[in-house]
């Protein structure tokens, strides 16, 4: 398979021959090998793999949290990889959202700041706009009774719905979420991906997630496969069997 | 946890009690030995009265070293819940593995005794041989390793030893299935912790508090009424210290809403109330600090303003020498107070390095998710010295508050059968020295932290542990 991914038209996201590598010269581990991919705007992106492939050093160079050692990322037509550290921070701030795995909110604030955060990080408070926009997530994610609540009086479902809302509250130009479902039951994992499906479908939120699980990928829009550092597979939707069988295949026949 | 290593901060104050046990101990043997030289014969009293005041301000130390050591070990502790929960999920029973963290303390306080000790002697040797070198200490043969130094040691074993009985007591609380739980903030209320407590800090702080107010009832009469004053004042401080987790919190709060719109300074002030009893335990012991080195000032200060006015009446207009010599002899006594009490303070500034210092490695995740979500470098480094200024603060406040009170009253039980009025006068040595160390222990305070904070990557809060 060649390495090169395809290209769609409209990328928020742009891999432009993206390596990484760790340690010194003596022993050096290659977590990406020249990585060429596009993230479509509007699109459901997930990124399969099994640990080990590069997925996660993907996601954290894609996301600015990470140095690339080679190569260029565009994030919503911005070269990051000149980027120092305040200007980088901002552009997480303003462009990206974020979901992880162990839903990762401030315990030491309410729900009602924890979604507000990013606006708080600014320093600015929200307008009547963006509050508008936040309570309907509120409203859509029904959080509405739990605002003043602290993250460890919610169950986890409740706290990924938070982190969501959070991610989705500054508009960012693309979500980036990091096996939202890993840490959930397989009810509340479906609605949290029906909840990020909703919103591609919906406004056209750019989501990439970072997954192991076959169900959670059957969501996406578009399926990539990494192994190994390299991209191996670029598929459009699939459902979650034939995205397991894809997996199958891609083993490594040694 | 097992190791000593990993008690480390708590050697260091054991460390620095001993050495100030040392230097009490071995000064006042100097002192008669000096005074002995130049011809003095009974000198007996003198010694006794030294060893008294020196004891005093040991067991002072001692007990601001006690605290500090019980809330360190308490807050490792709290750190390595998962660690512990582990060892109970494999079969050791929280009972044995509190009598491990236990010992460990006797080993701290051993090796943090034995250093001191050699710290303590060797800094008497250089005081010695400086003095007698400018000849201010007559050319005489000084005992610098008395017997009695097996007394510090001997205190500070215990006391650090009974620190750790105390402080591991948290380690009752971890339960096996906390191995198992995927997320890792656990409680938020440390300050349940025993409603006889409260009752006991309840109890000295009205106790004490009528005391004073018979003091001050009695002031007239004559001098006397500084007994029940001292006794209530030292009562109800006593009160003041048993119920940190009373007194500190609702003073740590209102200074947290301190600029509070700022999000740098939001997230700090929180962060001081995630663990309320923990910040009041490692604030308390510089609040004993403050509060004795301001109440002396104040003290002193209302004894020479009235001195003077006394002075002033009796000649009718001061004789400027005399008012010089008053003046340059409260100066010296201030000072040499200032030195032995500032001794404590050092050792609760150990206390508010290792809360701080403490507080970032436990909560690498969530700085790392504050610099995914939008928190610069920059910002983190302004969060954590906002930390380090919001705990000094609230305790140099509290102290202030609590010295000039307690000074004032001193002050008027003494001296109010007199008729000058008294008004509570605060030194400019003390402010000078209460700001200065305060700055100064700010700044120390926040180096290693905040060099740890910095250096955890956005990708922190990535990790799945």
């Amino acid at each position: 398979m060649q390495n090169t991914a395809g290209m769609s038209t409209a990328a928020i996201i742009r891999l432009d021959h993206v390596s990484k590598s760790y340690g010194d010269d003596a022993r050096r581990v290659v977590a990406l090998d020249d990585v060429s991919v596009d993230i479509g705007v509007g699109e459901f992106t997930a990124v399969m793999g099994p640990s080990g492939s590069g997925k996660s050093t993907l996601m954290h160079l894609a996301a600015g949290l990470d140095a690339v050692s080679s190569g260029r990322i565009l994030i919503d037509g911005v070269d990051i990889t000149g980027l120092g550290d305040k200007d980088l921070t901002e552009l997480r701030r303003r462009r990206l959202g974020f979901v992880f795995q162990s839903f990762n909110l401030v315990p030491t604030l309410d729900v009602g700041e924890n979604i507000r955060l990013p606006f708080l990080l600014g320093g600015h408070k929200p307008s009547s706009e963006e509050s508008a926009w936040i309570d309907r997530l509120v409203d859509m994610l029904g959080l509405e009774n739990r605002l003043t609540h602290r993250p460890h009086q919610l169950s986890g479902g409740q706290q990924q719905r938070v982190a969501i809302a959070r991610a989705l509250a500054s508009r960012p130009a693309v979500v980036v979420a990091d096996e939202p479902t890993g840490a959930l039951d397989s009810r509340t994992g479906r609605d949290v991906l029906q909840i990020l499906r909703g919103a591609v479908s919906e406004w056209g939120q750019s989501v990439v997630m970072v997954t192991h699980d076959p169900v959670a990928a059957a969501n996406a829009d578009r399926i990539l496969f990494l192994a190994d550092g390299r991209v191996v597979g670029d598929r459009p939707a699939m459902d979650a069997p034939a995205i397991s069988a894809t997996m199958l295949g891609m083993e490594p026949a040694a | 946890m097992n190791g000593i290593r990993s008690f480390a901060p708590t050697v260091l104050v054991a460390a620095l009690g001993t050495t100030f046990g040392s230097a009490l101990v071995i000064a006042p043997g100097i002192v008669t030995e000096a005074i002995r030289a130049s011809g003095v014969p009974d000198v007996g009293p003198v010694r006794e009265i030294l060893s008294v005041i020196g004891w005093l301000f040991l067991g002072i130390a001692l007990y601001v070293g006690a605290i500090v050591t019980a809330n360190t070990c308490a807050t490792l502790i709290a750190g390595q819940t998962r660690v512990i929960a582990l060892q109970r999920l494999v079969g050791a029973t929280g009972a044995s593995i509190r009598a491990r963290i236990t010992r460990t303390g006797l080993l701290v306080g051993v090796v943090g005794g034995l250093v001191g000790v050699v710290v303590g002697t060797g800094l008497s040797a250089v005081f010695v041989l400086t003095l007698r070198g400018n000849g201010f200490l007559p050319d005489a043969s000084y005992t610098l390793v008395p017997w009695q130094l097996v007394l510090p040691v001997t205190a500070v074993v215990l006391a650090t030893w009974g620190a750790f009985a105390a402080g591991s007591r948290r380690v009752l609380a971890v339960t096996p299935l906390q191995a198992l739980s995927s997320t890792v903030e656990t409680s938020h209320d440390d300050v349940r912790s025993g409603t006889v407590r409260k009752v006991w800090a309840i109890v000295l702080m009205a106790g004490g508090g009528l005391l004073l107010v018979a003091g001050l009832l009695g002031s007239p009469a004559g001098p006397a009424a500084v007994l029940p004053a001292a006794l209530g004042g030292f009562v109800s401080f006593a009160g003041v210290t048993v119920g940190a987790t009373i007194v500190m919190p609702p003073v740590l709060q209102a200074i947290g809403r301190v600029g509070s719109k700022d999000p740098v300074v939001l997230l700090a002030g929180r962060n001081a109330m995630r663990a309320p009893g923990r910040t009041s335990r490692a604030t308390i012991g510089l609040v004993i600090g403050v509060t004795l080195l301001v109440t002396f000032a104040v003290a002193l200060g209302i004894m020479q303003h009235v001195l003077e006015a006394l002075l002033g009446e009796a000649s009718g207009g001061a004789d400027p020498a005399e008012v010089a010599a008053t003046r340059d002899f409260f100066v010296q006594v201030n000072a040499v107070i200032n030195v032995i009490v500032g001794f404590s303070a050092v050792i609760a500034a150990v206390g508010v390095v290792n809360a701080l210092a403490l507080g970032v490695l436990q909560r690498k995740r969530e700085l790392g998710l504050l610099r995914v979500l939008g928190l610069t470098g920059a910002q983190v480094r302004r969060m954590i010295i906002t930390e380090a200024v919001q705990m000094v603060v609230a305790a140099v406040v509290t102290g202030l508050v609590l010295g000039i009170f307690y000074g004032w009253v001193g002050g008027q039980t003494l001296l109010g059968s007199l008729g000058t009025p008294v008004i509570p006068v605060l030194p400019s040595l003390t402010i000078v020295v209460v700001v200065g160390g305060v700055l100064v222990l700010a700044v120390v305070a926040t180096i290693t932290p905040v060099r740890r904070a910095m250096r955890i990557p956005p990708t922190e809060a990535l990790a799945v542990d």
